[in-house]
């Protein structure tokens, strides 16, 4: 309204009075409505820190005298009585650690491996998929927000415990279970008992993460982990830390612990516009894999989508995506993926040494396919990956 | 303060024509500068109702403190060189506000990123700062400098004056402004007329020195500002690695168009529209549908015509394709800069596809929808029951329509699910099958017929060409356990979203809210605690403005929406009854000021029950005009009054109060304009943000019946005091 009415006989002091308390309101509600402010600078605990059905006392942490510290990840969170982890799934219950994230996923759903992506690794398979809600991270640009950025006590939860997912796995006739969608490190305990007893029933064991943990807790899960898709999300640790609000050298460890352990690995690499697609960077991380002895590990180069709160970007163009695959198949990475463009070639897989394509692949559908016992049927050079 | 004289007969004066240019002015570039600022803020953020209720409810609080800080000017309102000095200060500011929100968005938040709630209202609150409060100061300030030199309280002419301001500016905007390509043109513009006022007036009263000054001064950032070329300049700031291609203001949004490579990026507002190359959505939005019906020949496709869609559709080989787009502009760059409106087969008609299917005579096979998640109460249109039953009205036997919202990838929340309910159990009323097709996002099609999840199939079948939609992307097993889990956890026995009560949209604020984990309440409990606090202090005429200010915010916006919904929505047709409005507001106020110049408390309780008297029976009015929407003659005919005589009393009510408030020397009350402008910002906010999604436009005019009348109760209660004053 533009409605202009004045008058000039008034009370000043009356009105100041009313103004102070009216701003004085205004204040507090401000105040209030910033509390609810943006999840990348507070942690909103969940509603109530009380154990459940799905809580078990966590692995991975130390008492101290400032509280428990956490040391599942680098974040290294110390939490007083009843505080809640970065991650919304580690709390501090009478002076010790659960996770409220155990048998309680709140996505369950069957996918194509190569949904993961993971392209060297039982193609045309399909991965029992779960996830309990909770992250360690804060990526502006999730797609899965919605269980990621939420404790399990925010999201509507299956009760699954680990048997029972072994169970379902079997029921649905699925090559093996994955943990994904969130983030796995987050609800690791459960994640490691259902992985055990997996294994127990030769079902393979998926892990797809951002790799943002600590090496002990790494180091254990190895053990029941037959591939492992990692989101190296940038090679800058300031653009990781504005992005992601995470730092790159644990992710890096990570995967060169993958390795070093024999868990087929594969690496997903976001090309995000004005954000992760400067080719000098690509550059750069390709040479650190190569001369980290992850060349054999299959580079996925992905294409963005506008998504949560990254909405004002555009795609990534086709041509970029296709430059990065270049810099990387020159840097010496012997498999280079361009991922979320249908119909693209570099679904395919080319032979590495013969450099023909030994399989064609649409999405998770393999049209030919010509490696045999592991190798290249025109070379007979043997294919890294698990193919059976 | 010089107000005595006030009830005592006066002769007519006659306000000096360069101060009564200077009021005039600063209502047109209130107004200008209003709806130019919550365009672009709108483009900077995100455009949804509490986004622009935050923004208006911004904008209105400061300008009332603007105001109230004008009291305060009297020494300095004695200068008539300070007067000019202002005017000429403020019509620097319009243009540099826009100019350092374009600037600072990427700086301040992360380029490319959606910002919140809680960032929204400050950030607004800090750049409209120094617009509105010289605006509100500088209104007292004239209104004070007036009533001083004619010794008289001139503050209802001024007001009556600045309103006229108002009008002739929403009338300029409209009618010209509009069609500039760029908003600095209108800025500069605008900028130019005000250092002409300023200068009038230093011709007039100032000193040689300090018109020389100012001369040289608005010359020179004119020029600069002409030269420099800031919309191109603080264009590229928001595309930073991308060449920018167009850009263009347009009535409906900024458009634009990137390039990066081999990709074109089209933008509307700043959000993405579309890339070029897109193939799972073009083929998601197409195929999905079309595949479903044995021999589609002709295609309703709603918005979404030039990204490659209409390229799909005729792997079909149909007859024709109707593409309707309610914005010309995106029309001109798609016939520009795509080949997709070539084929002859595609007809392309420029209207709101509300109104094109309400009178069309076409019938269809398929309707495709490609229009953005119902987040507006604009877009909620689209959504409703209303629309889907004049939708069946253009369908053939065995039609298939298909419409879709953001993907809730591998989770439902509370939210999605909310949404993706009240959708289906919409769509359940008019249509005997619904079909969830999970994809980038999730699909919805309807119809009358069987339709079958195996679409991969059926594509396999017909032998249809696709890169994605077949099954070598798509597991058809799968998409059906995803399809039957979104079915599975919805509620059944949510609400219908109806025109009337557009609940959707209320569901739609919920999950953009929940983003940034911000709390839909906290908002509406500071406005409810304002409200409250406010109330309680006030008097029976304070009372009487401020549910006035909520009445005339609220039915002002009912009447927008409502135009909307019962005729279609037409860029023009808003600004005119925006102008009706400000016109019928103007002119109440004369009535008061004039025509009941033995004015009388009674003349003020009568207005406010002629307000809520209105309230009641707008619900009334909105079934009739919506029984006779056909009619268009009569429907423009019918609001138009009705919008006039809603402004009418409300101008009244304004202008009786203010002098009522004059003559009372015994109240001791808070600022009217003030009150007023608290009211007005509430209501804006409550109304749309709350209101109108939560209980439906029928409630919301009792809430307001029921305010004002409240306030007629106490007037009328405490009538002896004021009738005995009057005496």
């Amino acid at each position: 309204m533009g409605d202009r009415l004045e008058s000039t006989m008034m009370s000043k002091r009356q009105f100041v009075k009313c103004c102070l308390l009216a701003t004085g309101g205004c204040v507090f509600g401000f105040d209030r409505l910033s509390s609810f402010a943006e999840i990348t600078n507070i942690d909103v605990p969940p509603p109530s820190d009380d154990l459940w059905k799905w809580s078990k006392e966590a692995l991975f942490y130390l008492k101290s005298d400032g509280g428990l510290l956490c040391q599942k990840c680098p974040h290294g969170c110390v939490l007083q009585s009843n505080d809640v982890g970065k991650c919304r799934n580690r709390v501090n219950y009478q002076g010790k650690m659960y996770t409220i994230a155990y048998g309680n996923p709140c996505a369950v759903h069957i996918d194509p491996i190569e949904k993961k992506p993971l392209f060297h690794f039982l193609p045309s398979t399909r991965a029992f998929s779960i996830a309990a809600a909770g992250c360690n991270l804060r990526c502006l640009n999730c797609q899965n927000w919605q269980i990621s950025q939420f404790s399990p006590k925010e999201t509507e939860n299956i009760d699954l415990m680990p048997p029972k997912v072994v169970e379902q796995c079997l029921t649905n006739r699925c090559e093996s279970i994955a943990y994904t969608y969130s983030e796995p490190t987050t609800f690791y305990e459960y994640a490691y008992d259902t992985a055990k007893l997996a294994r127990e029933k030769k079902i393979r064991n998926v892990w797809k993460s951002s790799g943002y943990i600590n090496e002990g807790p790494l180091r254990k899960l190895c053990k029941y982990m037959d591939a492992a898709n990692i989101d190296l999300k940038s090679f800058d640790e300031d653009i990781y830390w504005r992005l992601n609000e995470a730092t790159l050298a644990p992710v890096l460890r990570t995967l060169q612990v993958f390795k070093e352990q024999n868990v087929w690995l594969e690496i997903t690499n976001l090309v995000i516009p004005g954000w992760t697609d400067n080719l000098d960077m690509i550059q750069k991380m390709c040479d650190w894999l190569c001369k980290n002895g992850l060349d054999d590990c299959p580079l996925h180069f992905s294409r963005f989508m506008p998504l949560y709160k990254l909405n004002q970007l555009p795609t990534t163009p086709v041509s970029v995506l296709e430059k990065a695959r270049e810099v990387a198949l020159n840097s010496g990475v012997k498999y280079v993926y361009i991922g979320n463009v249908p119909g693209h070639n570099a679904e395919n897989t080319y032979c590495h040494k013969c450099n023909r394509m030994i399989l064609e692949r649409r999405g998770f559908t393999i049209l030919s396919n010509n490696i045999i016992k592991g190798k290249c049927k025109y070379c007979d050079e043997k294919i890294p990956g698990v193919w059976s | 303060m010089p107000i005595s004289v006030m009830n005592s007969p006066q002769k007519p004066i006659t306000i000096e024509w360069r101060l009564a240019l200077a009021v005039v002015a600063l209502g047109a570039t209130s107004i200008v500068t209003q709806v130019i600022l919550l365009r672009d803020f709108l483009s900077a953020f995100y455009g949804n109702e509490l986004v622009i209720g935050i923004i208006l409810a911004n904008w209105m609080i400061i300008t009332g403190a603007g105001s109230f800080l004008g009291k305060y000017s009297s020494k300095l309102s004695a200068n008539d060189n300070f007067v000019a000095l202002l005017l000429a200060f403020m019509a620097v500011l319009p243009a540099v506000t826009v100019f350092l929100l374009r600037l600072l968005r990427n700086i301040v938040f992360v380029p490319g990123s959606m910002v919140g709630m809680t960032q929204i209202l400050y950030s607004s609150f800090i750049l409209l700062l120094p617009y509105c409060l010289v605006s509100g100061f500088s209104f007292t300030l004239l209104a004070q400098r007036l009533s001083k030199q004619y010794g008289a309280n001139l503050i209802g002419r001024i007001y009556a004056l600045e309103s006229a301001g108002s009008l002739t500016g929403g009338l300029t905007f409209n009618l010209i402004l509009i069609f500039f390509p760029e908003t600095f043109q209108s800025l500069i513009l605008l900028m130019a007329i005000n250092f002409l006022v300023a200068l009038l007036l230093f011709f007039r009263y100032g000193k040689s020195v300090i018109v020389l000054a100012t001369v040289s001064g608005s010359i020179a950032l004119i020029v600069l500002a002409s030269v420099l070329d800031p919309d191109d300049f603080t264009r590229r700031l928001q595309f930073q690695g991308q060449e920018l291609l167009f850009h263009k203001d347009t009535p409906y949004g900024n458009l634009a168009i990137t390039k990066q490579g081999d990709q074109k990026n089209f933008y509307e507002n700043n959000m993405l529209l579309f890339s070029t190359n897109d193939v799972v959505a073009n083929e998601e939005a197409v195929h999905y549908a079309m595949v479903q019906h044995a021999r589609p020949r002709s295609v309703l496709l709603i918005s979404g015509g030039i990204s490659g869609t209409t390229q799909e559709i005729l792997k079909y080989n149909v007859d024709r394709i109707d593409y309707v787009e309610i914005n010309p502009w995106i029309i001109d760059i798609g016939r520009q800069y795509t080949s997709m409106l070539d084929n002859e087969k595609v007809h392309v008609i420029n209207q709101d596809a509300r109104l094109y299917v309400k009178t069309a005579s076409q019938k269809y096979d398929i309707v495709l929808m490609n229009l953005p998640d119902p987040s507006t109460a604009q877009l909620n249109r689209y959504y409703t029951l209303g629309f889907f039953e004049e939708l069946q009205r253009v369908l053939n036997k065995n039609a298939v329509i298909s419409m879709s919202l953001i993907s809730s990838a591998d989770y439902l929340s509370s939210e999605s699910r909310q949404v993706r309910s009240v959708l289906y159990n919409t769509l359940g009323a008019v249509f005997k099958n619904i079909l969830i097709v999970p994809g980038s996002r999730d699909y919805f099609l309807a119809s009358d017929e069987y339709m079958d999840i195996h679409i991969t199939r059926l594509i396999k079948e017909q032998g249809t060409a696709t890169i994605y939609v077949n099954e070598n992307y798509i597991d058809s097993e799968l998409l059906m356990q995803r399809s039957e889990f979104i079915l599975n956890t919805l509620d059944k026995h949510s609400p219908l979203n109806e025109d009337f009560t557009p609940i959707s949209y209320h569901c739609q604020l919920l999950y953009w809210l929940r983003q940034f984990q911000d709390n839909y309440w906290v908002l509406a409990a500071v406005c409810v605690a304002v409200l409250i606090f406010l109330a309680g202090r006030m008097n029976a005429i304070t009372f009487g403005i401020l549910t006035g200010g909520f009445a005339a915010s609220s039915v002002e916006i009912l009447l927008l929406i409502s135009f909307q919904i019962i005729y279609g929505y037409v860029y023009f047709l808003t600004g005119v009854i925006i102008s009706i409005f400000m016109a019928g507001l103007a002119f109440g106020a004369m009535l008061g000021y004039k025509v009941l110049r033995g004015f009388d408390f009674r003349n003020f309780i009568f207005a406010q029950l002629c307000i809520g008297g209105y309230a009641l029976i707008f619900p009334l009015l909105l079934t009739f005009l919506n029984s006779i929407s056909t009619n268009s003659y009569l429907v423009h005919f019918l609001f138009a009054t009705a919008t006039f005589a809603f402004a009418l009393c409300i101008g009244a009510e304004f202008a009786l109060g203010s002098r009522l408030q004059e003559g009372s020397v015994l109240t001791k009350a808070s600022n009217l304009y003030s009150v007023d402008l608290v009211g007005s910002a509430i209501g804006a906010l409550l109304v749309t943000a709350y209101l109108i999604p939560l209980l439906g436009i029928t409630k919301v005019c009792l809430i307001i019946a029921g305010l004002t009348f409240a306030s007629a109760a106490v007037s009328v209660l405490s009538r002896k005091k004021y009738l005995a004053t009057a005496s």
